[in-house]
C-alpha cells in the first residue's frame, strides 16, 4: 500500500514512547490485513480511493518544513477573536498561534498518553493509517459543572510548503466532564490549491448531562483529500447539536459515527453543505440507539452545482433493547446544474418495536417561480440562485445557538456562493 | 408609456390571450375586469415575463428613456429594472431569504441599473422604515423571512410595500384584492393610492368592482375570451357589479 512505503521512513523522525511505538505498529498490522476499502465495499459505493493508490502523500511529519511568513499569515487572518484557538498546521501544534493560555480554569489541553488496547482499538482502516501517522494525540478536558461561554476552535490547518503531496493525522480527543456546556469547533481549512491528504480523528465524550454543541467546518483547498471520522459518545440525559458544514475539497468523506449508550441523551445532528466544480462530498454517519429512551433528529441539507457530486449515506441504527427510542431522520438536496448528482441513502434499521422512526429525502432544483418572484423585483439570476441556495442552507446555521458561530458561519456561507456558476437549461 | 397591440400568449399550449389591444400613458389608472378564465392574470404574467408564458403573436411596447420599446425582447429582472412591477396575486414565500435583504438587493440592483451607487445597511434601514407606514406594516416584518408564515393580507401588504420601495412607473396588480378582509382591503388601497403618481402607470387586474370604489379608476376594460371587448370609465364597473359579465360576452 502506498500510504505505507513510508513507514520505516517516518519512525525515524519520530521519537516516540515504546508504547506509541507498539501501537504504531498495530495500526500497520490492521492496515496491511485490511487493505484501503474500495467500490465493492457497501459504503464505499460511491466513493473511489484511486487518487490514493495512483499518488505518493509523505507523512507531513518527514520533511517537517516550517510554516512560511504567507502561511502564517494565512492563519492569521483566518482566526475568529471571538473563539478560544487552538491550531494545527500540517498536524502540528502551534503554540505560537493558539491561544492555548486563554482557556479557562477547569480545562486542560494535554498529550494523551495512554494508548489502551482494550476495545476494537481501530474504527477502521483510516483510524488505523491516522493511529500509524499521527504526530500526537491530544485531549481537551472539561471538568464536570464548567459552562464555558467563549466557543473553542481547533483549526487544522494544511499546505504544501514545497515537495510532494503530505499527509496530515490530526488526532484530537474532547472529553466534557458532567453537567459542563461549552461550544466546539472543529475546522479544517488548506492553502487554496494546495494537494493534501486529511485524515482526522476526532472523538467526543460528553459526560452525564453534559450541554455540547460541535461544528465541524471542512473547507478547503480544492484539490485537497480529507477523510474525517468523528465519534461521539453521549453521556446520560446529556445533548448535543451538532453541524457539519462542507464546502468540501476534491475529495471529501465525513464520517459521523454517534453512539447513544446512555438514558436520556439526545442530538440534533445537522450537515450543511455546497460543493461546485468536479468535487465528491460523501458524508456517512451511523446513529447508533444501543439504549432506549434517547432521541436524535437529523437534517443534512445541500446544494450541488457544476459537475459536483454528493452522497448522504446515513445509516440509523435502533437496537433490540432500545424502546422507545425517537429518531426522524431528513436530507434534502438542490441540484443547480443538468450534471450535478446527488445520491441519498437513509438506512433504517429498527430490531425494536416500540420506536419512533422516520426518514425521508429529496432531491430536487430550484423552484422555479420562487426564482421569477426575485427576477421580477429586478433581482437577476446570477444574483438570485446564491441568495436562493443561501436561503436553503441558512436554515441550519440559524439553529446553533451561539450568536458568534452563528455570524461566523454565515458570513462563510455567504462567500461560498461568490461565483456560482447557475445551469438552468 | 404603454402600447400593447394585438397580443397573443399561449402557456402550456393553451391560447389565452387572443389579440388584446391597450394602451396606458402615465399618470393613469386602468382597471382590467373580467370572468374567471378570461386571461387577466396571464395579462400580467406576459408583460412581467414569466417564462411559462409564451407570446405568439403582436407587441408591447414600454416607454424607455423617451422611447418605446419592444418589452417582450427584456428578460424579467432588465423589466423591473426598467421600473415594470407585478404585484402577485399568489405571493411566493422564500425561505432563508428575510425581507430586508430582499428589498435591498431589489432596490440596490436597480440603482446598479440606473449608474448610482447602492445605498449601505443603514440607509436603506431608515429609507425602508418610512415607507412601512405606507402599508402600515411593523419594523419586524423586515426581519422574518419573505412571506414565510405571512396571513392572506400580510402577503398582500408586503407586496405594496415592494411596490413602495421600487417605485415602479408601470404597476401591475394581479388581484390584490382576493382574500382581503375589509380592514386589510383599505390598508392596501389607501397604499396604492399614496403611490400614485403623475409619472406612473396603475393596471389593476380585478373580478370584482370591490377595489374599485376605493381605487378610483380612470378607465374599466373588460377582457373575455382573450381579448378587450368593452371600454369605459367608472360607471362600466357599477355597470358590471349590477348585471354581471353575461350580457358583454355573450
Amino acid at each position: 500500500m502506498n500510504l505505507l512505503n513510508q513507514f520505516d521512513k517516518f519512525l525515524k523522525h519520530s521519537h516516540q514512547s515504546s508504547e506509541v511505538l507498539e501501537f504504531r505498529s498495530r495500526a500497520v498490522d490492521f492496515l496491511k490485513t485490511h487493505g484501503l476499502p474500495t467500490r465493492k465495499d457497501d459504503d464505499w459505493k460511491y466513493t473511489s480511493l484511486k487518487i490514493l493508490s495512483d499518488e505518493t502523500f509523505l507523512p507531513a511529519q518527514i520533511d517537517n518544513l516550517q510554516a512560511s511568513h504567507e502561511t502564517l499569515q494565512n492563519i492569521r487572518n483566518r482566526l475568529n477573536p471571538e473563539f478560544i484557538n487552538i491550531i494545527f498546521h500540517n498536524g502540528v501544534l502551534n503554540k505560537t498561534l493558539s491561544s492555548l493560555e486563554e482557556l479557562p480554569g477547569g480545562v486542560q489541553f494535554v498529550e494523551q498518553k495512554n494508548h489502551q488496547r482494550d476495545r476494537a482499538e481501530f474504527e477502521d482502516s483510516f483510524a488505523a493509517l491516522n493511529a500509524a501517522y499521527f504526530e500526537k494525540q491530544y485531549i481537551l478536558e472539561v471538568e464536570p459543572d464548567i459552562s464555558i461561554k467563549r466557543p473553542i476552535q481547533f483549526l487544522f490547518f494544511s499546505s504544501l510548503e514545497q515537495g510532494p503531496a503530505i499527509l496530515v493525522s490530526p488526532n484530537v480527543t474532547v472529553s466534557v466532564g458532567a453537567r459542563a456546556s461549552l461550544s466546539i469547533i472543529e475546522t479544517y481549512e488548506g492553502q487554496d490549491e494546495a494537494r493534501y491528504f486529511v485524515n482526522s480523528q476526532f472523538d467526543l465524550k460528553v459526560g452525564e448531562s453534559g450541554k455540547v454543541s460541535h461544528i465541524r467546518v471542512q473547507s478547503e483547498s480544492k484539490r485537497a483529500i480529507n477523510i474525517g471520522l468523528t465519534r461521539v459518545f453521549l453521556g446520560e440525559n446529556s445533548s448535543l447539536h451538532t453541524l457539519a458544514y462542507s464546502t468540501g475539497s476534491l475529495l471529501a468523506r465525513y464520517n459521523l459515527r454517534l453512539t447513544l449508550k446512555c438514558l436520556g441523551a439526545s442530538a440534533i445532528v445537522d450537515g450543511a453543505y455546497i460543493v461546485r466544480g468536479a468535487q465528491h462530498l460523501d458524508n456517512v454517519t451511523v446513529i447508533d440507539h444501543a439504549i432506549g429512551g434517547c432521541s436524535t433528529s437529523q437534517h443534512y441539507k445541500g446544494v450541488v452545482a457544476d459537475r459536483a457530486r454528493t452522497i448522504f449515506n446515513g445509516k440509523v441504527i435502533i437496537q433490540k433493547h432500545a424502546q422507545k427510542a425517537n429518531s426522524q431522520q431528513l436530507n434534502n438536496n438542490l441540484l443547480l446544474s443538468r450534471e450535478a448528482e446527488a445520491d441519498s441513502r437513509p438506512q433504517l434499521e429498527i430490531y425494536a418495536d416500540d420506536v419512533k422512526a422516520s426518514h425521508g429525502s429529496t432531491i430536487g432544483q430550484l423552484n422555479r417561480e420562487e426564482l421569477f418572484y426575485l427576477e421580477s423585483r429586478a433581482i437577476s439570476p446570477d444574483l438570485a440562485v446564491p441568495m436562493m441556495s443561501l436561503g436553503y442552507l441558512s436554515e441550519l446555521i440559524y439553529k446553533i445557538e451561539d450568536e458568534q458561530i452563528q455570524k461566523w458561519l454565515l458570513k462563510k456561507l455567504h462567500d461560498a456562493f461568490v461565483g456560482l456558476k447557475v445551469d438552468l437549461k | 408609456m404603454l402600447e400593447i397591440k394585438n397580443l397573443h400568449a399561449k402557456v402550456d399550449e393553451k391560447e389565452i390571450l387572443k389579440g388584446l389591444n391597450l394602451s396606458a400613458k402615465a399618470g393613469e389608472v386602468h382597471a382590467i375586469m373580467g370572468p374567471n378564465g378570461s386571461g387577466k392574470s396571464t395579462l400580467s404574467k406576459v408583460l412581467a415575463g414569466h417564462p411559462a408564458y409564451e407570446v405568439t403573436e403582436g407587441e408591447v411596447l414600454y416607454e424607455i428613456n423617451f422611447q418605446m420599446k419592444n418589452l417582450l425582447e427584456l428578460t424579467p429582472d432588465e423589466r423591473a429594472k426598467e421600473g415594470v412591477f407585478l404585484a402577485f396575486q399568489y405571493p411566493i414565500e422564500v425561505p432563508g431569504i428575510s425581507n430586508i435583504s430582499f428589498l435591498q438587493t431589489a432596490f440596490n440592483s436597480i440603482l446598479e441599473h440606473q449608474g448610482s451607487e447602492p445605498l449601505t445597511d443603514e440607509e436603506f434601514r431608515s429609507f425602508v422604515e418610512e415607507k412601512l407606514k405606507i402599508v402600515s406594516m411593523k419594523k419586524d416584518f423586515l426581519e422574518r423571512p419573505v412571506n414565510v408564515g405571512f396571513s392572506g393580507g400580510e402577503k398582500k401588504r408586503n407586496e405594496i410595500l415592494q411596490m413602495a420601495v421600487l417605485a415602479p412607473r408601470l404597476a401591475l396588480l394581479d388581484e390584490t384584492d382576493s382574500g382581503l378582509d375589509i380592514d386589510a382591503l383599505r390598508i392596501v388601497s389607501e397604499g396604492v393610492n399614496k403611490l400614485r403618481r403623475e409619472d406612473n402607470a396603475i393596471v389593476l387586474v380585478t373580478h370584482y368592482q370591490r377595489l374599485l370604489q376605493y381605487i378610483k379608476p380612470d378607465f374599466v376594460h373588460v377582457l373575455a375570451n382573450g381579448k378587450i371587448i368593452e371600454t369605459g370609465d367608472y360607471k362600466l364597473a357599477e355597470t358590471l357589479e349590477q348585471r354581471g359579465y353575461d350580457w358583454l360576452v355573450n
